[in-house]
């Protein structure tokens, strides 16, 4: 008897076995092939024909609909606006976020209710009550008006619309995070000697950033993309408030193709860059360079050692 | 390095009393466990004493110096938390300075001392690993490193073997002990397990519900406890409420000397089950009684018996003996120690 030595035919068994799919094998292929048809059909198919109806002219008419002034204007305060909107989001709803989790406030629960009613809220009535609220008619409006503020049909109304909409990504992306950090991170942190200021810059600060960097991605590309809320709120000018998802819905309705095409293909790549960034770059990283950033901001006059040489 | 804490006290918003006038003190270079069951209020003493809970009522010293209003950054104590709370975002150099770094040392010192930290705690070569590439093990011991950077007066853990396995427990609670001695700092660590007291603890006080039960040396606390509650905390006991008549317990068969328990005093009587020794039966033995059950416990026998009058009693016996012993066996008995409590 030779146990421990392999016959032939026992060799042979995983590959007869590799070779014929079993059942299970082919619900898998079969589900696993409806995904991708699904996408496919739903995804990739309409962002091929953007690309191929208004690359159709050539590259030269693609750039030419793209520098197109009332284009370029389009795309430009779109992008700047975006980003204040996003900055600001960014920094008071990291702030919501905070309070919320770290502080006892009154009526919380119904606050933390309200955080979501800008996401329900259909854009165009979101657009309506901004219009109602600083509208020429409107005591607020007039109040702003009398000091030269102009909001509706102007610039701050498109930033207002942004924040409106995009107003819980971060903090629903940031909360979590914290609630789910706790207070023995932060308990630690103070048992070793840091002060308050020195737990949140080091320690609660780090710990949250990648909820608040995929709350500035969310709300800059949600507020690239935003149309019904800002056109009901600024309106459609040339050069002062077309935002290019305004002039997008123009060019169509002027029959130029080539023309909203040029401009969607630019946000569409913004968009993607920024979910590439999100989910495969910033995944990996764990902000080391937050914490260099916060070495070389607080760099102080180096101290002579005060430690006496303890004995360990 | 002492640590002093008089009438100390805590309750709770929801006016939970945690803690109810508790005073000690401790020796320098003294390990001292805290040991009690949960709710006991020894976690919220040890959190008090790190300045992460404010007390009631009451005072804490530290090496003699007042520090019940100090911040925990102001006290020079080290903690282990129960789940380590490493810093996430931090690799395991960067946890270990940490403490370093916010007390602004010079970078050449911060890395001389993270490096000797390391070494101590057997760490070397893992300063680029996060706390996600971690065993439980290691996370501890960085936990315990980070805890020492800054030279604390005073070492605080708080259930710090819960979160590892049996093995790993083991060897981490010497490792840890043989480190505190070394290091010769106070200590004192929170648990519920009363081995884990007695084996590596100077000393240890029993907590219950918020009140000290008795503090004293491993063997004052498991030879001569000073209430029943200790003695069935920290060990097995039988234990049987009566009262004293004739000068003697009531317990039937179970007639332990009263010593000078006035007469009719409630009592209860605490019998460990080492110090019931079991011998083959005889008909003149002064105690004997039916085997009821034995269960087989590793190093030893567990014996169930019943005495006359329905008194049962529980033994542990040598493999040898217990081994042979059948149900229903009539053997003799013989108490070699009791412990008689009044009942207040």
């Amino acid at each position: 008897m030779k146990p421990l030595q392999l016959s032939p035919q026992a060799e042979r068994v995983p590959l007869a076995r590799a070779t014929t799919a079993p059942p299970m094998e082919l619900g898998k292929w079969a589900l696993g092939s409806m995904v991708t048809g699904y996408v496919l059909l739903l995804i990739i198919l309409p962002i091929g024909q953007l690309l191929l109806t208004t690359l159709e002219g050539g590259w030269q008419r693609f750039i030419a609909a793209l520098t197109q002034p009332h284009a370029w204007f389009a795309l430009q305060i779109t992008l700047g606006l975006a980003l204040i909107a996003a900055v600001i989001n960014t920094v008071t709803g990291t702030v919501c976020a905070y309070a919320l989790v770290r502080y006892p406030l009154p009526g919380k629960r119904v606050l933390n209710a309200l955080v979501d009613l800008p996401f329900a809220i259909p854009t165009a009535v979101s657009g309506l009550m901004l219009l109602m609220l600083y509208g020429p008619k409107s005591w607020l409006g007039k109040t702003f008006s009398l000091y030269g503020i102009e909001i509706v049909y102007a610039t701050p109304g498109i930033v207002l619309a942004m924040i409106f909409v995009t107003f819980p990504f971060t903090i629903r992306a940031v909360q979590p995070i914290l609630q789910e950090m706790g207070q023995e991170m932060i308990e630690a942190a103070r048992t070793m000697g840091a002060n308050r200021w020195q737990v949140l810059w080091h320690v609660e600060l780090p710990t949250i950033l990648p909820g608040i960097l995929a709350g500035f991605t969310l709300t800059f590309s949600r507020a690239l993309a935003e149309f019904g809320s800002v056109v009901m709120v600024a309106g459609n000018i040339p050069f002062k408030t077309q935002v290019a998802s305004v002039y997008i819905y123009g060019e169509v309705e002027n029959g130029d193709f080539v023309g909203a095409g040029a401009v969607s293909i630019v946000l569409l790549l913004i968009s993607f860059g920024l979910l590439l960034y999100q989910n495969f770059w910033m995944k990996r990283q764990r902000f080391g360079w937050w914490e260099r950033i916060l070495a070389r901001w607080t760099r102080r006059k180096e101290r002579a050692g005060e430690l006496e040489n303890w004995d360990i | 390095m002492s640590i002093e804490v008089r009438n100390l006290s805590k309750s709770f918003v929801d006016g939970h009393m945690a803690v109810r006038g508790v005073s000690f003190e401790l020796g320098e270079g003294e390990m001292t466990a805290f040991l009690g069951p949960s709710g006991g209020g020894k976690t919220t003493i040890l959190r008090m004493i790190a300045g992460l809970e404010k007390p009631s009522g009451g005072e804490i010293y530290i090496s003699g110096q007042r520090v019940d209003h100090l911040p925990p950054q102001e006290r020079k104590i080290g903690v282990v938390f129960q789940n380590y709370a490493l810093f996430k975002h931090m690799n395991v150099f960067e946890n270990v300075a940490f403490g370093l770094r916010v007390q602004k040392q010079r970078p050449d010192v911060i890395q001389a001392r993270v490096r000797e930290l390391l070494r101590r705690v057997d760490l070397q070569g893992l300063e680029g690993r996060f706390p996600d590439q971690l065993s439980g093990g290691q996370r501890q011991r960085v936990a315990l490193a980070r805890a020492l950077a800054n030279e604390p007066r005073l070492l605080l853990l708080d259930e710090p073997f819960s979160a590892v396995d049996a093995q790993l427990r083991k060897e981490l609670r010497s490792w840890v002990r043989k480190l505190q001695q070394d290091l010769h700092i106070t200590s004192i660590f929170v648990t519920h397990d009363q081995q884990e007291a007695l084996e590596i603890a100077d000393r240890v006080v029993v907590f219950r519900q918020g009140q000290l039960e008795q503090i004293g040396t491993p063997e004052e606390i498991y030879d001569s406890p000073d209430t029943p509650f200790v003695a069935a905390f920290v060990g097995e006991v039988n234990r049987y409420r009566t009262v004293i008549k004739n000068g003697v317990t009531d317990l039937g068969v179970l007639q332990f000397p009263a010593g000078n328990v006035p007469e009719g005093q409630e009592v209860v009587v605490i019998v460990r089950p080492e110090n019931v020794e079991l011998m083959p039966w005889s008909a003149a033995a002064d105690i004997q009684g039916i085997v009821l059950a034995t269960t087989f416990l590793g190093e030893f026998y567990k014996v169930d018996l019943e005495l006359a009058d329905l008194v049962r009693i529980t033994a542990h016996v040598p493999k040898a003996l217990g081994g042979a012993l059948r149900e229903q066996e009539r053997v003799a008995l013989q108490i070699k120690a009791t412990k008689i409590f009044n009942v207040a």
